[in-house]
């Protein structure tokens, strides 16, 4: 199935399984998942949710550094 | 999934503990634990005139919120915010700009100091100009610490605080520790416990309210109090501090807990740190060009920026 991940306003359309959970769409791109909490419009996901097909999330980073 | 403690519906894994929470009693047990590190390391006394270092990333920011909201009430204590401006063009203007709209919130007194008018140059400047030069040492992050550290000291003092509040978290610190452990930097090492060492009455305490809340904790307590998040981050970030960030991340999320582990196994080892260190015996004494307090005849930030 198709989902599209937004982190810092670049939007990514990426394939992952049927089924698939939050975690393994930011594997995916690369992401470690304790460096970003991940909204689907304004509802917080947690990482073992499952997503749907043509769902959109976005990754808010919040790993500091300066 | 659903909140372990009242069955609604969860937006946290506190994975190291195995448990689900929901919004109201995730932000509950981070205000607990704030509460327990405040008590633990008595960091706040009665009378106490707290500097918040106010950068307008989400750790300060969350910092000064959250303490405001805890002890805004209390007659005895009173708060003002310190920010640097380093002059690092188009990230700084961004964080600025939430501190001051933050300190306009909560009716703070904001206090803005820049490296330009403390030192004559922005850190950009500085940059450019020791690229060029043979005596290039350290990083960007270097220059930029030592200056930041100094100024704030200096202005904290000058206008009367007791205590400067940093929003420093658990990654910080652990990244801090290990850092240490690399250079062999025993010195550094020993001030890292919760309490303030204060070796020099020039030296305004430093508090650190967050050094038990990891990081993402900090981040999604800003998210659900809607506070600004900065997300770019410091275009001069460099250096092995943020290869330590990367390694701890990754050990994290594949065995919860490894960050609390760093800082309670540093915690049994400090005293016999603290120990090693008073042997040596550093002395600090004050610079001859700036009048700070440092164990050299010229303190490091005279050195490279004076």
């Amino acid at each position: 199935m198709k989902i599209t991940v937004e982190l810092q306003g670049k939007k990514t359309k990426i394939e992952v399984p049927e089924k698939a959970k939050v975690i393994d769409a930011v594997k995916k791109i690369n992401v470690n998942p304790e460096t970003v909490i991940v909204k689907r419009r304004s509802e917080i996901l947690l990482e073992d949710e499952t997503l749907k097909n043509n769902d959109e999330i976005e990754l808010i980073k919040i790993v500091s550094g300066g | 999934m659903q909140c372990s403690r009242c069955g609604k519906k969860a937006v946290y894994h506190r994975k190291y503990e195995g448990s689900l929470l929901c919004k109201r009693h995730f932000m509950e047990s981070v205000e607990d634990k704030v509460r327990k590190t405040i008590r633990k390391a008595k960091m706040i006394d009665r009378g106490d005139k707290i500097a918040f270092a106010l950068s307008g990333g989400k750790d300060s920011t969350t910092a000064l919120f959250m303490l405001h909201k805890m002890f805004g009430e209390r007659k005895d204590l009173s708060f003002f915010a310190i920010t640097i401006d380093e002059g690092i063009a188009g990230y700084r203007d961004e964080s600025m700009r939430i501190a001051k709209k933050l300190c306009r919130k909560l009716k703070i007194k904001h206090h803005i100091f820049s490296f330009e008018e403390e030192f004559g140059k922005s850190l950009s400047e500085k940059i450019k100009e020791t690229e060029k030069s043979e005596g290039w040492e350290g990083t960007a992050c270097t220059y930029c610490g030592l200056a930041r550290r100094w100024l704030l000291n200096r202005k904290a003092r000058e206008l009367g605080a007791t205590k400067i509040c940093f929003g420093m978290n658990l990654d910080d610190e652990v990244q801090g520790i290990v850092m240490d452990y690399i250079r062999g930097d025993l010195v550094r090492l020993s001030r890292m416990g919760g309490e303030s060492i204060v070796s020099s009455r020039l030296f305004v305490p430093r508090i650190k309210p967050f050094r038990e809340i990891p990081e993402k904790e900090i981040g999604m307590y800003a998210l659900l109090s809607g506070l600004e998040i900065q997300e770019n981050e410091c275009p001069f970030i460099e250096g092995p501090r943020f290869r330590v960030r990367d390694f701890l991340n990754d050990l994290e999320s594949e065995s919860p807990g490894t960050k609390f582990s760093v800082l309670n196994t540093f915690i049994r080892l400090l005293p016999y740190v603290r120990e090693i260190v008073k042997k040596g015996g550093v002395e600090i004494a004050r610079c001859e060009k700036c009048g700070e307090p440092s164990s050299q005849k010229v303190c490091k930030t005279c050195e490279l920026w004076r």
